[in-house]
Formats: C-alpha cells, sequence, structure tokens
C-alpha cells in the first residue's frame, strides 16, 4: 500500500505539553481516525502536517514531499476542514471562490459550484451567516474543487446535529471511492470514527497508544468484568483502567492475555470510546497509586 | 500569477464589499471636485488607509489561512507591506494629483458666479494663515509618508512579538505620533515651501525603503515562527 501521509518519530514540546515520537502512517484510498481525549495532541500534530508547528524533531512526509520543505506543494494537494471557519465571513460563497481560484492550479469553478448546489449551499448570502454544518460544507466543496488528494478535518463533527454529522460522513465516504484518496479525521466523538474509519489512531497523553485498522483495534482488547477474587494477579497487572466497586470490577484488557482466564470472568469486545474511557482511567489509576507512594 | 499577486487579490476581494464603494465614491467626489477647482482630494490619503486597514483584517477569521492556503509565509508577510506601502502612498501621491488638478480649475468656469467666486476665494483662505496649499500638499506628503514607515515597523514588531503586545504598541505608536505631530504641525508653518517639498520627497522615499527594510526583516525572522 502507498502511503499519502507518513509521520516518524514527531517530537514537539510546548509548556506543559508534548507530542513524544508520535508516528504513524495513512495509505492511499482509505479513512483514519484520530481520536483521542482533548488535549492530547491530534491538534499539535494536524498543525505539524501543515507545517504551522515546527517539530522538534522528526520526519512528516505527505505526498511523498517533506512537510519543511515543501509545504506550499503539499497544500496545493490539501484539503482542510477545521472545527471553525477560516475564510473571510463576511463574504458570499461567489466572492470565496473568486479568492481561492488563482491559488489553485487544479481549481474547477464548474466543481465547486456544482458541490455547492449538491450541498445546498446558497452563493448570494454571507458564509458568516451559515450554520456550522453548513460551513463544514463549504470547506469540503473548496477542497473537492481544487481536487484535493488528502483531506485534513480537526474535529469537524463536534457540534454539528445529528444530520449534518451523518451527512458529512457520507460525504467523505464518497470522497475516497476512487481509491485515490485519502482522509485523516481528528474527532473525540469516536462514534463516527467507528462508523467510517478504515484505520485508527490513538493518540494518549502526546502519545501513539494505538495505529492501526479498525478491526485490529477491535480485535486487540476486551473489556473483563467479573468478580475481583477470580482475577489472578498476572492478569491484574496487565488490566487497563482497573475499576474495582463493591460487586467486582471492570477493567480493559489486550486479547493476547485472555487464554487461560477462568470461567467465571466475563469479555466483551470493545468500543473505541470503552477504550479511550479506559485508557483515561488508566493514567487516573497511575496518578492515584503515585499520590499514595508519595 | 505569482503568490504575492494572489494574495493581493485575495484581500482586494475581501476589502472591495466593505470600503470599497465607500473609498472608490469618495475618490470619484475627490476627482470631480478636483476639476471644478475645489482640492477635497487632499483627504484621499486618510480613504487609502481605510481601505488598507479593511483589507487585512478582513480578508480572513484567524491566521489559520496561512497555514492553509498553498502560499509561501513570506509572500502573507510581504503581501502585508504591500499593501501598506501602496495604499498609504498612493494616498499621499493622489492628494497632490488632486490638488494639481485643482489648480488647473479646469471646471471651474461652468459653475454659476458665486460659487466660482467661493472657490476661488478659498485659495487667498489658507495664504492668510500661513499654510500655502503647496504647503498642505507637502505635509500630507509627510503625514502619509510618516504613518507608512511607523505602521511598518508597528507591523514588524507585531509580527515577532507574534501579536502578544498588540495594544501596548499601538498605544506607544499613537502616543509618539501625537508628540512628534504636535511639535512638527508648530514649525512647519514657518518653513519656506521648497524645504517642506524636499522633506515630503525625502519622507516619501524614506518611508518606502523603511517598510523595505520592516518587510525584510520580519521575513527573515519569522519564517522560523509559528502560525
Amino acid at each position: 500500500m502507498e502511503n499519502i501521509l507518513e509521520i516518524n518519530g514527531l517530537c514537539k514540546s510546548y509548556e506543559g505539553f508534548a507530542l513524544r515520537d508520535v508516528s504513524f502512517a495513512l495509505p492511499k484510498g482509505y479513512i483514519m481516525g484520530f481520536v483521542g481525549q482533548n488535549g492530547s495532541g491530534k491538534t499539535t500534530t494536524i498543525r505539524s502536517i501543515l507545517n504551522m508547528a515546527h517539530p522538534d524533531s522528526g520526519k512528516i512526509s505527505v505526498f511523498g514531499l517533506d512537510s519543511r520543505k515543501d509545504s506550499v506543494k503539499i497544500r496545493e494537494g490539501l484539503g482542510i476542514v477545521f472545527d471553525s471557519l477560516y475564510l473571510a465571513d463576511h463574504l458570499d460563497a461567489k466572492h470565496i471562490e473568486m479568492q481561492l481560484r488563482p491559488f489553485y492550479s487544479d481549481w474547477s469553478r464548474e466543481e465547486f459550484f456544482r458541490r455547492l448546489k449538491a450541498f445546498g449551499l446558497p452563493d448570494n448570502k454571507p458564509v458568516g451567516e451559515f450554520s456550522k454544518g453548513m460551513k463544514m460544507k463549504l470547506m469540503i466543496a473548496a477542497a473537492l474543487s481544487h481536487n484535493a488528494r488528502l483531506m485534513i478535518l480537526d474535529e469537524p463533527t463536534s457540534g454539528l446535529d445529528p444530520v449534518a454529522r451523518d451527512e458529512l460522513l457520507d460525504i467523505l465516504t464518497e470522497y475516497i471511492e476512487d481509491e485515490e484518496r485519502s482522509v485523516l479525521f481528528s474527532t473525540h466523538i469516536t462514534a463516527d470514527v467507528e462508523r467510517i474509519a478504515d484505520f485508527i489512531t490513538v493518540l494518549h497523553n502526546g502519545k501513539v497508544w494505538f495505529s492501526g485498522t479498525k478491526d485490529d483495534l477491535a480485535e486487540s482488547y476486551v473489556v473483563l468484568k467479573g468478580s475481583e477474587e477470580d482475577l489472578p494477579a498476572a492478569v491484574r497487572e496487565k488490566c487497563i483502567g482497573f475499576h474495582g466497586y463493591r460487586n467486582g470490577f471492570e477493567a480493559l484488557l489486550p486479547t493476547d492475555h485472555l487464554a487461560g482466564l477462568p470461567g467465571e470472568l466475563e469479555h466483551e469486545k470493545a468500543s473505541i470510546d470503552e477504550i479511550l474511557v479506559y485508557i483515561a482511567k488508566e493514567d487516573k489509576n497511575e496518578r492515584a497509586s503515585q499520590d499514595t507512594a508519595v | 500569477m505569482s503568490e504575492l499577486r494572489k494574495i493581493l487579490r485575495y484581500d482586494f476581494i475581501s476589502a472591495v464589499p466593505v470600503t470599497g464603494t465607500f473609498c472608490g465614491i469618495a475618490l470619484a467626489v475627490c476627482l470631480i471636485t478636483a476639476l471644478f477647482g475645489v482640492p477635497l482630494g487632499l483627504v484621499s490619503f486618510p480613504l487609502t488607509a481605510v481601505f488598507f486597514a479593511s483589507s487585512k483584517e478582513l480578508s480572513k477569521s484567524s491566521d489559520v489561512i496561512e497555514g492553509v492556503l498553498p502560499a509561501s509565509r513570506n509572500s502573507f508577510i510581504r503581501s502585508k507591506f504591500a499593501e501598506l506601502t501602496l495604499s498609504f502612498l498612493a494616498g499621499g501621491a493622489m492628494a497632490v494629483l488632486f490638488y494639481l488638478l485643482s489648480c488647473l480649475k479646469l471646471l471651474t468656469g461652468i459653475l454659476p458666479e458665486k460659487l466660482e467666486h467661493s472657490v476661488r476665494a478659498m485659495d487667498g483662505f489658507l495664504d492668510t494663515a500661513g499654510v500655502t496649499m503647496p504647503k498642505l500638499c507637502g505635509i500630507i506628503v509627510i503625514f502619509s509618508a510618516y504613518f507608512c514607515a511607523v505602521i511598518a515597523a508597528a507591523i514588524m514588531v507585531m509580527e515577532l512579538c507574534r501579536h502578544k503586545w498588540d495594544t501596548v504598541i499601538m498605544a506607544a505608536m499613537g502616543l509618539a505620533t501625537l508628540i512628534l505631530l504636535s511639535v512638527f504641525v508648530d514649525k512647519i508653518a514657518e518653513l519656506p515651501i521648497r524645504t517642506v517639498i524636499i522633506i515630503s520627497a525625502a519622507a516619501f522615499l524614506g518611508s518606502l525603503m523603511i517598510s523595505l527594510i520592516c518587510c525584510q526583516v520580519t521575513c527573515r525572522i519569522s519564517k522560523d515562527l509559528e502560525i
């Protein structure tokens, strides 16, 4: 598989936050869900891809080009959707089209207005008056009009109503149909990722916790439940986000450790949402044990 | 089309719907009145300044656009200085042109007698105050050049400080301007016209140079700064 985006050993530190050795790759023709809690480093990674943030170390390559040296060339092939509109919001879509056209050699005016029509966007109303969903669609229409090969979306569905979210996900699925284009889709709404993503990268505290196919992730972890007394100590150590309560416990367990578990313990497939929750709980547990040690 | 031209076009399209019509009509009025001998065009400098301010402010919702559009960081910075220099110096130059045009009084003759008399009386009005029209033109060119240079320096400092001290910088700039102008306006009336013309030409060229230097410094330093 040819990778459209490759990140290797990306490190970037700010005061109170650091991205540490972030590495993952997105193959051509697929959608990658980029998930993690707020503050896990998703936006910093995206800003680094766009050369808006400068990595301390590591290498980012998009379309086989270096993100620092060839950022202008890279941006010509990117479609970017942020959670808020970055275009002049007092202008209507016609003027926006006039502004953007010269920047892209592949720009198609017909495609832009065809998309506007298809998305039900008026071209004579200031885009600042658009709803959030309409603004997303406008940014997507712009991306599709210059034949972007990689669409990067940073939290596009947060704040969207369910219908608009559904529409957006359909558009993204349609976008990659020709198998030449890819989508990197950052979100903390994991239901969206479960619906459309082929690959998932989970970022936690500035580090990649998992990166692979959605199926691999689903098969790699289970939610384990039962009585604490039935849980062998060796397995207890492997549990992630262990949460004990009066009548038993719940924890996330890598499937590698399922063999030989007592039959009294129940386990079921973990959803992405559950995985994120248990990772966060593990953090909490670690902090609590550090506090106890102190 | 070069990156710089694309960005200038981008900003121009942003500004036209908001201030373009107003500035366009105002400049047309300046031109028409100049034909009748009324030097109203002396106000063209603040008009172009308004257009400049609006073009950059309205062109985007945030700096993110610099990370989205396929153009280099340096081109975005150069566009800021190019717009500043063009609008301020063009404003100053237009003021002079409109003044010269008004001196020709091309259409004054077709005005009703009373109005024509008033227009001609205007020439002597400022003379009695010690500020002749040519001198006023020179002052306006000096003003526009001064503002161009000061704002270029302010843009440079604001870019390099990552817009953290914008209010302080603007306030300091405003204060310095007030002090300088209060001193300058007192002195200017006493200067001979030839000196005023020399100062205004020097100020015009000087502000061009300052803007160019500020632009180069900002480009060089900010290439390593994040958006």
